[in-house]
């Protein structure tokens, strides 16, 4: 039945099918011209009421950029506000000033001439520092009440080391008096954090020790976010946290969700944008306000990642009180690494972008795009909320009932990480969650995932490859990851229990022994499937065929000669060890299946040949 | 890197200098009367002579009779071929001098204050050659002019350091390799490296080039006073070492250990090597071998490596730490003639620096030798000098910046448009350095992730004391406090202030503090606001 049923709808779509739709379809991004001299390495960015855009650089400049929309089609022009501040990695817009947070200061620069330039320099607030150069300050965020909130990184001394100065880890407050209250620990590398329109102090972590992969964390006054680093101050009078020490962390590596049920300050992430296939960096979020100006996301989240250079989407609900949610693609592409985002007065956002230090997919080292919706709406998984049973989808657009009762139309797994000391984690307790059911709402907006083994505390995966909408155009993404802290009460959804018992996934860590792997000498390489591949797993985000991108480049790897059974060991063990060059390690993709590894392998081990031929015609259309 | 906080401080001391005493001029080929030995001299940016005081250590030329007589150079007793010299010198106003090594290559001395774009013939110059048949205005060719001009005003002490290699000649006597100044600093400000001497420089002893030839000190041009002269001169090494064996192990264990118990790969190699690893990551390395010693003395042993290394001599352990490779471990080991072992055992638990060990060893006076084969330490990252300018305004930029050893977090240097820069520590409200020339080095900060985070001053100048300048005292006997807390010295910012000049109006900074309730402005402006 189903089998007829999707040929029926391949059929009746093939006569009319059309062009599948990308994302620079709905979202364009506009690159604004820089001039040659400056060297715009964006820590921070602030729109301002009056159409200008204000945005500050690790170099420690203030750039005032007039006309930033570009309305005429003509050049923005930019005038230098201020300059010599320390690694400005924060920028905000506030009352005729700009606040500025560098690395040992909040700093409020005004123009009290009226000469286009900052004469005023006032420290806010200044805090110590310890000359680490991994000790970032980013801020401020201010709250409606007009506070500000700023984020500290940890030292890194081989590992994460808060106690070598004051507050290190911490997001803290400033006071009115510039004394800095502190709120919440745990915090690794926060470079992107937002106070949302509800008050409530969201922020982006990167993959490191005590995290296993990006993550986003709703931090409430006291709070520990996983981090060991910041604790050294839990000693202070006035740490919100009661003592706490390294030694009472259950730092066994097992799931974050099961140490939390042993640490009660330890606060669990909202969302988890798991590594590598969500991001491998993350920064800036920012709350969707525009009411629509900005497309048919209102209040979800945009969330950046700056080793991709793209920007992802979220989504929140709170389930017994707290946030949760899930993650999807949204926009590839940018020129840079995709540091800060800001809403624009039209309701387009500004993207400043640095890659310096740091690979990005993006080759620019530095860059300012704003991303601009067209007025399309593209046809997405607009939202996912927990059921007791599983997940309700909604889509943007009505979808085809045949493609969305189609139960092979999705794949739906579940996984988590470990919770240790040790930097990053491979993904570990991963099982299938099969499909029981699948209700179609009456107005076909929404579908009703009903799932066997529902797991709390896990991540799960909602691909659904092959739904489309009335006009035959297939989701424009097709997965998200939904973090199931909490399963919520209600009625169970009355499907019939389903009769085949499936296989479970391949769990836990998969070490993968070349000895045991057969042969496989003899799989016919298919570059149109692998391209399907590299895209699914996500391996494009880091990898390109001839480029240097986060990561060597295909053509590279197939250099060293590996066989195909070692290149499957190595995605699934990565030896970063092998490639110093590469700033960010890869992450153990033990997930992906070793079938489609092989079918990678077997094509990056055609590349060699295959470079040396293109390279001897270039030699001849050499003009 | 928490090994790196359990290393153990291992005393390092430097090979000794050789002093010229300047007791009196015995060591010196008949000076003529001009110079004379005094205990001290005095001088100011005004007066064409210097003041001195009776007393011994300062070498003084007042030039009495005509100029321009070749008596009143001053020839040293010391011949030297490959030397490393080092000296301090004061000329009064307008006055000339000049280094010239074998009596023949000679680096400028002459009162070149305030000159802003120096060439061959000012101060730090390697000055010209001289050929008459080049016809009239054309004599002098091949002059080299300091990078920057590092002299400080007449009347103050000078500090120079000038490596030089002597010219090479084969046993027919053809010259094989020209005379080359290797390193000349004035001031700690670099100012030639690696430039070749094509033959001698104007006003040589003789035009022949020579494997050794006298130390010389032009005297006929005007006063000049010299003080601390010494110097280290190079001999070839007679150090010889047989082949090393080593031990290779792959995967390591937590604590840095080996995990099994016998070696991946073992044997003999002429020389050890970290090219012997097939990993980047969790191995470790041992080497055996043994150093024939001809010459018994004070050897120097220095290791550079990434990682965890121990270097072991005769069952002492010499060197022994957690590094990076620009990060020399040195110690000085008494060896008798003969045959002695060591041991050398290098591990690496991480990826992101290559793998490099380096070992070296220094005879007394002699070359340094590698005991390590060549590429085992790999060069360092090529890295692009990241200037920051003036520009015609006053440029400011803050950063982490290095006081002495230790890392100063708030600093932030005014580099202002007549060419005087300076560092100022904003948790202190104090000068930390103050130099001339360029203004300020951001490499560290602004090339890659910026790991220091370090602004270096670009110029000659001098570090000041890091104390504000404002001090409450109970009563007289209190000691001034060393530093200020943050709760004492409240940083408020600073203000742009506007100041005019003949050649236009230029801003500052008027920095703000409140210094337990007092409100207190501190701005800083050169007399002279013109880059003159």
């Amino acid at each position: 039945m189903t089998t007829i049923l999707s040929f029926l709808t391949q059929d009746l779509f093939s006569q009319s099918k059309p062009r599948q739709l990308t994302e620079e379809d709905f979202y364009e991004i506009k690159t604004l011209p820089i001039p040659d001299n400056i060297k715009l390495e964006i820590g921070g960015v602030a729109p301002m009421p009056d159409g200008r855009l204000g945005v500050c650089t690790r170099r420690g400049e203030v750039w005032v950029i007039e006309n930033p929309y570009q309305l005429n089609g003509t050049q923005p022009s930019y005038t230098l506000f201020a300059s010599g501040l320390h690694e400005a990695l924060g920028l905000a817009y506030r009352e005729g000033s700009f606040y500025c947070c560098q690395r040992g200061e909040l700093t409020k620069l005004t123009d009290t001439d009226e000469d286009g330039k900052a004469d005023l320099y006032e420290s806010v607030a200044n805090w110590d520092l310890s000359g680490n150069y991994h000790e970032y300050s980013y801020g401020p965020v201010f709250d409606k009440n007009g506070d500000m909130y700023l984020t500290f990184n940890v030292a890194w001394v081989g590992y994460g080391e808060g106690k070598l100065a004051k507050w290190r880890g911490w997001l803290v407050k400033v006071k009115k008096d510039g004394t800095l209250e502190p709120i919440a620990t745990g915090l690794r590398s926060p470079a992107g954090f937002t106070v949302n329109s509800n008050g409530d102090v969201l922020y982006g972590e990167n993959q490191g020790d005590w995290v296993g992969s990006g993550r986003i964390t709703h931090l409430e006054k006291g709070d520990f976010a996983g981090n060991a680093g910041g604790l050294w101050w839990t000693k202070e009078p006035d740490s919100p946290l009661k003592f706490t020490t390294v030694k009472d962390i259950p730092d066994t590596g097992e799931p974050m969700f099961e140490a939390a049920k042993k640490m009660k300050s330890l606060k669990l992430p909202a969302v988890w944008f798991p590594h590598a296939l969500m991001g491998i960096s993350t920064a800036d979020m920012i709350e969707d306000e525009t009411g629509g100006k900005f497309g048919p996301f209102a209040g979800q989240y945009f969330v950046y990642d700056q080793g991709q250079s793209k920007a992802m989407r979220m989504t929140l609900e709170r389930v017994n009180g707290k946030y949760q949610g899930a993650c999807y693609p949204f926009r590839e592409g940018f020129q840079s690494g995709t540091l800060r985002a800001r809403w624009g007065n039209d309701g387009s956002m500004f993207v400043g972008m640095t890659s310096r230090g740091w690979g990005s997919t993006g080759k620019e080292m530095f860059g300012l795009q704003r991303l601009v919706w067209n007025g399309r709406t593209p046809f997405e998984m607009k939202n996912i909320s927990a059921r007791p049973d599983g997940f309700e989808v909604e889509f943007t657009q009505p979808i085809s009932r045949q493609s969305a009762e189609n139960f092979s139309n999705y794949e739906l797994k579940s996984f988590t990480y470990k919770y240790q000391h040790q930097y990053g984690s491979p993904i570990i307790n991963q099982e299938d969650t099969p499909l029981r059911g699948v209700i179609v709402s009456e107005d076909r907006m929404k579908v009703r995932l009903v799932i066997d083994n529902i797991r709390q505390g896990y991540i799960h995966q909602i691909m659904a490859s092959g739904i489309v909408n009335d006009e035959g155009q297939a989701l424009l993404h097709d997965v998200s990851y939904y973090t199931l802290n909490e399963i919520p009460k209600g009625e169970l959804a009355k499907v019939p229990a389903r009769t085949i018992v499936p296989m479970p996934a391949p769990t836990k860590e998969i070490k993968a022994n070349t000895k045991k792997v057969s042969a496989t000498k003899d799989i016919v390489v298919n570059s149109k499937e692998v391209a399907v591949l590299l895209k699914k797993h996500a391996c494009l985000s880091c990898h390109a065929e001839g480029n240097k991108v986060v990561g060597p480049s295909y053509s590279e790897i197939a250099k060293r000669n590996y066989s195909n059974e070692q290149i499957l060991d190595l995605v699934y063990n990565p030896k970063p060890e092998n490639w110093p060059d590469y700033a960010t390690a890869m992450a153990p993709m033990s997930h992906v299946p070793k079938a489609d590894v092989l079918k990678i392998a077997a094509w990056i081990n055609t590349l060699d040949t295959k470079k040396a031929k293109v390279d001897l015609n270039k030699i001849e259309n050499r003009d | 890197m928490f090994k790196k906080l359990l290393f153990l401080l291992i005393p390092v001391s430097a090979l000794a200098q050789t002093e010229i005493p300047l007791n009196d001029l015995s060591a010196f080929k008949s000076p003529s009367d001009a110079w004379s030995i005094q205990g001290g001299v005095s001088g100011n940016a005004f007066e064409t002579t210097l003041k001195s005081t009776a007393g011994k250590g300062v070498l003084l030329n007042q030039l009495k009779g005509a100029k321009y007589l070749s008596k009143d150079d001053l020839i040293f007793n010391l011949e030297h071929g490959d030397i490393q010299l080092s000296l301090d010198f004061m000329i009064p106003k307008g006055s000339n001098s000049g280094i010239y090594l074998q009596g023949r290559y000679e680096v400028q001395i002459l009162d070149s204050w305030l000159k802003k774009n120096p060439h061959s013939g000012d101060c730090g110059g390697i000055y010209h050659r001289w050929d008459e048949s080049r016809g009239k205005g054309n004599e002098g060719y091949e002059g080299h002019a300091p990078r920057q001009n590092a002299v400080k005003a007449p009347g103050l002490w000078n500090h120079v350091e000038i490596d030089f290699k002597a010219p090479k000649f084969d046993a027919s006597g053809k010259k094989i390799a020209n005379a080359r100044f290797a390193k000349v600093i004035m001031n700690g400000v670099l100012i030639h490296e690696n430039i070749e001497l094509l033959g001698v420089t104007r006003g040589a002893l003789t035009e022949t080039e020579v494997a050794k030839g006298p130390l010389r000190i032009q005297g006929d041009h005007g006063w000049v006073a010299f003080k601390n002269i010494s110097y280290k001169v190079y001999e070839t090494s007679n150090v010889t070492f047989s082949p090393a064996t080593y031990q290779y192990y792959e995967g390591l264990t937590p604590t840095g250990s080996p995990k099994q118990s016998s070696p991946t790969a073992s044997g003999t190699i002429a020389q050890p090597t970290a090219k012997l690893t097939s990993v980047q990551s969790g191995f470790l390395l041992k080497f055996q071998g043994k150093i024939n010693i001809v010459d018994a003395g004070n050897y120097t042993f220095m290791t550079r490596w990434n990682g965890m290394g121990t270097l072991i001599v005769d069952n002492d352990t010499v060197t022994n730490g957690w590094r990076l490779q620009h990060e020399e471990l040195k110690t000085v080991k008494q060896l008798s003639s003969g045959e002695h072992s060591y041991s050398i055992i290098y591990s690496k638990d991480f990826s992101w620096r290559k793998n490099g060990l380096g070992v070296f060893i220094q005879k007394p006076l002699a070359e340094i030798q590698s005991i390590t084969e060549r590429t085992s330490l790999p060069d360092p990252e090529p890295t692009p000098l990241v200037e920051l300018k003036t520009n015609g305004e006053t440029a400011i930029q803050r950063s982490f910046m290095m006081y002495g050893d230790k890392k100063k977090t708030h600093t932030i240097s005014v580099g202002m448009p007549c060419g005087l820069s300076f560092a100022y520590d904003l948790n202190q409200g104090s000068f930390l350095h103050l130099w001339r020339g360029g203004f300020l080095n951001t490499t560290e900060m602004w090339h890659d992730r910026g790991e220091p985070q370090t602004a270096e001053p670009i110029g000659v100048g001098f570090q000041s004391n890091d104390k504000f300048p404002l001090v409450y005292l109970a009563n007289s006997e209190e000691i001034l406090p060393d530093s200020l807390t943050r709760n004492d010295l409240k940083y408020k910012g600073y203000k742009l202030e506007k100041r005019w000049s003949f050649s236009g109006t230029y801003t500052y900074p008027n920095f703000m503090y409140d210094y337990k309730g007092l409100k207190v402005n501190d701005i800083t402006t050169p007399l002279f606001h013109e880059n003159t």
